[in-house]
This record gives structure tokens, C-alpha cells and sequence, in this order.
């Protein structure tokens, strides 16, 4: 009965915090100049959300943000880049 | 003009946080969302397809059909930046380097690659039981192959995986799943009716097994198309 309620209290404060940190790396990636770090911001922003998702009880969403949003979108972003100017003119 | 975005935007952020100030709690199990085919799904899962986890029971069997005009998107998708980036002439696509090649990154890498793709055969192949299935297993396998393309570099990493194979084995993955949906029909069931399958299983049993049928035909789909819009981003084609 503790445990369950342990369990019931870790994702109430830790989902909070997620959000934050999300918000953060989001506003980070649209704000830094250099999209190399942008791409970074963004693989990092997906990690969050996965890890958001997680704790929301939705596991098979959380695992696949992991792999396709933090991993092989970040990685095809940075490929992109090859074919760009690495600094944002915006 | 920005600060007329910025104004839009606090005024769309308010109407959404009213908005959600009305949505039901988390979990609640009388959500208008919950009410109405989640209750079957919950309990017929085990019944129907003798698959603990609800999320693949639904994703490959009670609505396969989203999910394999979903699988037929993701190659479409891979078809379109084949389309766009395979160009032979206009302003040649520029061929990134070769990798300086570092001992450390090498065989790290080397290392991490096999147990890369076994948990992602577990994904797979596990997906009934755990969190996971073709999706994940598919992007996971890309996830190393493409692992080997940035660390070992475009030619030290085709014996892993050719990039003539990307496309046939996307094309390869959505064959086994149409084929298994397809299947049914000869023998008097509807679409993807996998309890219709020859296999002379009880019917619980024979859409376990096509549920593993379908996530094999997805992994290959994700994988084949991961990989050939990895290739033709770095090597347009060549």
C-alpha cells in the first residue's frame, strides 16, 4: 500500500518538472543561432517529452519519441545541415 | 509585426489554458474518451488475441488498418526524399567526408551495434508482452545502422547494411503486411481478419501469431526507409 502510493506520488512531482524542462529546451532551440545546437535542443526537447510520456503510463508512445524523436530525427537534422548554412539567419 | 505574433499567440495560450482547465482529470475512468470502445478493448484484448499488452492488440489487430496505411506513409515518405534528392543534375547534392576514423569511436561503436539491434529483436518480437513493436524494433535497427554510417563512415558500413537494400526492404515490409491482411480473404474473412489465417490454430491464437506477422512487416518497412532517406540525405543516390 506505501509503495503504491510512492508510486503514485513520484510522477506528481516529477511530471511537473518534465514540463518545465521542456518548455525550456524548446524556447533554447528556437533561440540559439547555431541549428547544429538547435537540432541538440531538439533531440533533447523529444527525450523530455518521452520521458513525460513515460510517467503518464503511455510506455509504447514514450519508447517510440525515444528512438524516432530524440535518435533518428536528430541525427537526419544534423545530416541535413550538411546541405545548409550552419548559422541561423533568423 | 512581432510583437502582433506575440499578442496572437498570449491570446491563443490563454484560450488553451481555459480550455484545459475543462478537460477531464488524468485517468479518470468516466473521460468521454474512456467511455465508449476503451472498455471492450480492455477486455477483450486477452480474449480476442491473447495479448497482454492492450496498445499492440490495438495498434496490429483491432485497427491494423490505420496502421497499415500509416506503414504506407512513412515509404511514401521515403519515396518523396528520394524523389527530391536524388538529383543528378541540378546543384549536385555535396557528398559529406569520410570519417577521420578514431580507435575509441571505432570500437565503442562496434561494440554497441549488436546489442542495438538484439534489444531491438526483443522490441519486436516482445512487443505482445512489453512496451515496443514494429515501430520502435524498425527505428531501433535503423538507429544502429545509422550509427555505423556516421561513425565508421558511408563504405566501412555497407557490409552492414547495403544501401541498394533500403527501398526493396521497405517495399518488402509493407508486401508482408498486406499480404498478411490480404491472406484472410481467400479463405472468408474480411480484411486483416487474421483468424481467418490457414494455420490451424484456435482463432485467439492465430491473431497472436498474425500480430507478430504484422510488427515484422513494419520493422522491415522502418528500417528500409530510415536507412535510404539516411543514404540519399548524405550521398544523393550515388
Amino acid at each position: 500500500m506505501v509503495a503504491c502510493a510512492a508510486r503514485k506520488e513520484g510522477p506528481a512531482l516529477v511530471i511537473p518538472m518534465l514540463f518545465v524542462v521542456a518548455v525550456v529546451a524548446a524556447i533554447a532551440a528556437l533561440q540559439v543561432r547555431d541549428l547544429l545546437a538547435a537540432a541538440a535542443l531538439l533531440s533533447v526537447f523529444s527525450f523530455v517529452v518521452a520521458l513525460l510520456y513515460a510517467a503518464l503510463g503511455a510506455v509504447d508512445v514514450g519508447l517510440n519519441e525515444a528512438v524516432l524523436g530524440a535518435g533518428v530525427t536528430g541525427v537526419l537534422l544534423v545530416v541535413a545541415l550538411f546541405h545548409t548554412r550552419r548559422r541561423s539567419g533568423d | 509585426m512581432k510583437a502582433l505574433a506575440l499578442l496572437a499567440l498570449g491570446a491563443l495560450g490563454l484560450v488553451l489554458l481555459a480550455a484545459g482547465a475543462g478537460l477531464p482529470v488524468f485517468g479518470d475512468p468516466n473521460a468521454p474518451a474512456a467511455r465508449h470502445v476503451s472498455d471492450d478493448y480492455l477486455r477483450g484484448s486477452m480474449v480476442d488475441a491473447h495479448t497482454p499488452n492492450v496498445v499492440t492488440t490495438m495498434i496490429a489487430d483491432y485497427r491494423s488498418f490505420d496502421t497499415l496505411g500509416e506503414t504506407m506513409v512513412v515509404f511514401a515518405a521515403g519515396l518523396a526524399c528520394m524523389l527530391l534528392l536524388r538529383l543528378p543534375e541540378r546543384g549536385r547534392i555535396p557528398t559529406i567526408g569520410r570519417p577521420k576514423g578514431n580507435v575509441i569511436t571505432d570500437v565503442v561503436t562496434r561494440a554497441m551495434i549488436p546489442v542495438i539491434q538484439l534489444f531491438a529483436l526483443y522490441v519486436v518480437f516482445h512487443g505482445h508482452y512489453s512496451p515496443g513493436g514494429g515501430f520502435q524494433g524498425g527505428a531501433l535497427i535503423a538507429a544502429s545502422i545509422l550509427l555505423a554510417r556516421m561513425v565508421l563512415g558511408f563504405e566501412r558500413s555497407q557490409y552492414l547494411f547495403p544501401t541498394r537494400l533500403g527501398t526493396p526492404l521497405g517495399l518488402l515490409g509493407i508486401a508482408v503486411f498486406a499480404g498478411v491482411g490480404l491472406e484472410a480473404l481467400p479463405f472468408g474473412g474480411n480484411l486483416l481478419d487474421y483468424s481467418r489465417l490457414p494455420l490451424g490454430l484456435p482463432s485467439d491464437m492465430l491473431r497472436n501469431w498474425g500480430i507478430l506477422f504484422v510488427e515484422i512487416g513494419v520493422a522491415l518497412a522502418v528500417t528500409g526507409t530510415l536507412v535510404s532517406i539516411f543514404d540519399d540525405l548524405t550521398t544523393g543516390g550515388r
